[in-house]
């Protein structure tokens, strides 16, 4: 073949430009640590990056989730467990109405004692977290429970039960809220055969003021009731805790392992990069070497 | 008959061809990095002999030589390499226009890695999920309001910017239909003047290069390919109508119009299709590539608005007000905006399914499962904008695939062309020494012929 001064420059020009974009390629690769930047270099790639992309900022919203179901319920276990602790008092405040030998100042004490752990329940059932109260369904953003100046019953209650569901996954979810009506029975909401938890202490109230031991018999055995329903919710609320650290711990490892995929199918072999980065580099010296040498002889060095 | 003044001749034509010679060679040399030069060669010719034959004088003791004298020729290959190189300039113009194009839908549909409209949509499925969490928080709601403004920023961009590249593509199609008219005008007068030149048997070598770069180009431009009619001249057609026509051309005229660019050929005033060179890839890209993407983000967007607002519409705001769109009806991606509601105050964003609920997020959160929800022709959203952005990349890649696969070829073609004329300053050099030497010798002829002048006058003269 002949060669001409023009194919010399052009097929140098031609390789530099060559080994050039290669290096540039690869030092792109170096620098971002991305096995491709735009989705032309790796069309389906780039599709699977951005679907892992997704279910990652997908989880962390879930994620989100947990750590506010989490912080409810924990919230909403406090005022539970005051509730429960406020009926034990009452029941063993009912016990000693028991005794016979009790003088009318002493029952008019026990009975005003009852009076004062039926107000702590109602502020404990009246709980709120800053934003919203915890016990009233979706009507959260005031008190769900009131005193009733038409008695009976004594307390009414002005929330919805509604649940709040927490999304901790697709369609899945936590029932991050309970709701006074369920806790204290108010309207018959938990056992329609019980009264709720204000009469059965104003009930008491009134026994213990009179020494009438039926009826403070009465009244214990409902507020054993009372108390049987609210430990088993707190240990739903228990449950419902375990249950949101599970799904947590879940949702952890599914996004540890999307960002292991995430780096798996766009991040660059960072060791394969840099050793590919070196040969770039060699090629392309050697390519400018080459070059450099082109037409440094000539007929013209040795004609005079 | 011939004389000692015939031995001068003849050295004395040995002298001006060889000049003639070196001439070529310098000339060649001057041009060794001219584009599309093509190296030239002096050819010697040895003068017809004296007398010519027929003569039949038998005192002349046969025919001597009268000298030499040279014409110059240019190395071309056959013209099949031409019309190889012309194919694929046509190809290479229309891939390299293609895939620019779409490398610039490319970098509108992700403007950084990770920064696509299916991430978008993602932090706007999260706000309704956050509302959906806290649905008496209006903290929760201004976000949901801020990433809806985004998202739809996110699309009126893509729009506004995919419809520039359409703008932007007619500029560059009518500066090129300029450049086309320029070279068809002076690839006309390179006719005339190739054609009087061959008519007066000289070969107008340089006006023979530059028509064959021009044609080149033109082919780059327009895939137009030149052929040479019956009587001689050179024919340029595009699309069954004149550009060339030995000594005139045919200007091409551009418009844009709303429905689309209009290219007319002067010629009869009809409208030309141009699928090929860099005209054709630009038209393919402004016309074909480009409004399908722009017609995937419309869907894209008008889904979004529809399922969003069906589901808003059943949903209460904090302010207990319902049947309110989330997104003005009847937007695409250029004119997707909020509800002036929504954007006059986040409480009426519709999160609950009753009145007077507020701690209600039931329908934010059926608004956030769409993300699940496989709306549009079997997929969801999200799928749709990811499938959006695989396209644009597999297009960008096969575009580009095209184009090198192109270059390559081109450049093995160009290889085998400079191989036969391209200028090699070695083989100029030799032949400059050749010549150099001849012209000494005939130099040494002419001083010859001189003394033997000088022999007869001074010694056969009158003493």
């Amino acid at each position: 073949m002949r060669i001409s001064d023009m194919m010399m420059t052009n097929g140098a020009v031609y390789r530099i430009n060559q080994a050039s974009a290669r290096l540039f390629r690869v030092q792109e690769q170096a620098s971002t640590g991305l096995r491709f930047t735009s989705p032309s270099q790796d069309p389906s790639g780039a599709v699977r990056a951005a679907s892992l992309r997704s279910s990652i900022s997908e989880i962390e919203r879930y994620l989100e989730n947990t750590d506010i179901a989490d912080a409810r319920l924990r919230l909403t276990e406090v005022s539970v467990a005051h509730i429960g602790d406020a009926l034990r008092e009452a029941r063993s405040i009912a016990l000693s109405g028991m005794n016979d030998g009790l003088d009318d100042t002493a029952r008019k004490s026990l009975a005003e004692q009852v009076n004062q752990i039926s107000q702590e329940i109602l502020r404990s059932g009246n709980a709120h977290d800053g934003a919203r109260y915890l016990f009233a369904g979706y009507k959260l953003l005031s008190p769900p429970l009131a005193t009733n100046a038409a008695a009976p019953p004594p307390v009414l209650y002005l929330g919805d039960r509604g649940e709040t569901t927490l999304q901790t996954g697709r369609g899945m979810g936590v029932v991050s809220n309970v709701d006074a009506a369920e806790l204290l029975n108010l309207g018959g909401a938990a056992d329609p055969a019980l009264e709720d938890a204000f009469t059965t202490l104003s009930n008491l109230s009134a026994a213990l003021a009179t020494g009438d031991h039926a009826a403070i018999d009465q009244a214990m055995r409902s507020l054993d009731a009372h108390f049987t329903r609210v430990t088993g919710i707190r240990g739903e609320i228990g449950a419902r805790l375990q249950r949101v650290t599970f799904d947590r711990s879940r949702l952890e490892e599914t996004r540890d392992m999307c960002k292991t995929l995430l780096s798996e199918t766009e991040g660059a072999d960072l060791a394969e990069v840099i050793s590919q980065l070196k040969q770039e580099e060699v090629a392309y010296q050697v390519a400018v070497a080459a070059s450099a040498m082109l037409g440094r002889a000539s007929l013209l060095d040795y004609i005079r | 008959m011939s004389g000692i003044y015939n031995t001068i001749n003849i050295g004395l034509s040995g002298l001006i061809a060889h000049r003639q010679a070196l001439d070529v060679r310098a000339h060649n040399i001057a041009n060794v990095s001219t584009e599309g030069y093509r190296r030239q060669e002096a050819i010697l010719h040895a003068l017809p002999g004296n007398p010519p034959p027929g003569n039949m004088n038998a005192l002349l003791g046969g025919q001597w030589g009268a000298g030499v004298w040279a014409t110059s020729t240019r190395h071309s290959h056959e013209s099949f390499l031409d019309l190889q190189a012309r194919i694929t300039d046509a190809a290479m113009g229309r891939w390299s226009s293609i895939a620019s194009t779409l490398k610039q839908v490319e970098a509108i549909l992700q403007p950084a890695p990770g920064e696509d409209l299916s991430a978008q949509l993602s932090r706007f499925w999260n706000a309704w999920e956050a509302v959906a969490a806290r649905p008496e928080d209006i903290g929760a709601r201004y976000v949901l309001r801020e990433q809806a403004v985004s998202l739809t920023d996110g699309l009126h961009q893509a729009e506004l910017r995919l419809q520039s590249i359409r703008t932007d593509s007619e500029v560059a199609i009518s500066g090129r239909i300029a450049e086309v008219n320029r070279i068809t005008a002076e690839v006309a007068d390179l006719n005339r003047v190739v054609s009087v030149a061959v008519a007066e048997n000289r070969t107008p070598n340089d006006d023979l290069d530059r028509r064959d770069m021009l044609l080149n180009r033109l082919a780059e431009l327009t895939g137009a390919m030149p052929f040479t009619s019956e009587d001689g001249g050179l024919i340029v057609y595009l699309d069954g109508r004149p550009l060339v026509q030995g000594s005139s051309s045919f200007e091409l005229s551009f418009a844009a119009t709303d429905d689309g660019v209009e290219i007319r050929n002067n010629y009869d005033g009809e409208l030309v299709t141009i699928g090929n060179g860099e005209i054709g890839g630009l038209l393919n890209a402004r016309d074909v590539a480009v409004p399908s993407y722009l017609d995937q983000l419309n869907t894209l967007a008008s889904t979004l608005i529809t399922e969003v607002n069906a589901l808003h519409r059943a949903g209460f705001g904090l302010d207990n007000v319902t049947g309110r769109d989330f997104f003005a009806a009847g937007g695409e991606a250029a004119t997707i905006a909020l509800d002036p509601a929504i954007e006059a105050d986040v409480r009426a964003i519709a999160a609950s399914a009753a009145i007077d609920t507020p701690g209600d997020g039931s329908v934010a959160l059926q608004i956030a499962n769409l993300r699940a929800t496989p709306t549009l022709a079997g997929r969801t959203l999200s799928d749709f904008a990811q499938a959006l952005l695989g396209l644009v990349g597999s297009d960008v890649q096969s575009a580009e695939r095209a184009l090198s696969a192109y270059q390559a070829s081109r450049e093995q073609i160009r290889l085998q062309e400079q191989s036969v004329s391209g200028v090699s300053i070695d083989e100029e050099l030799a032949s400059i020494l050749q010549s150099q030497r001849a012209y000494e010798a005939c130099a040494r002829v002419i001083q010859a012929g001189d003394e033997m002048l000088r022999t007869v006058i001074e010694r056969l003269g009158v003493s």
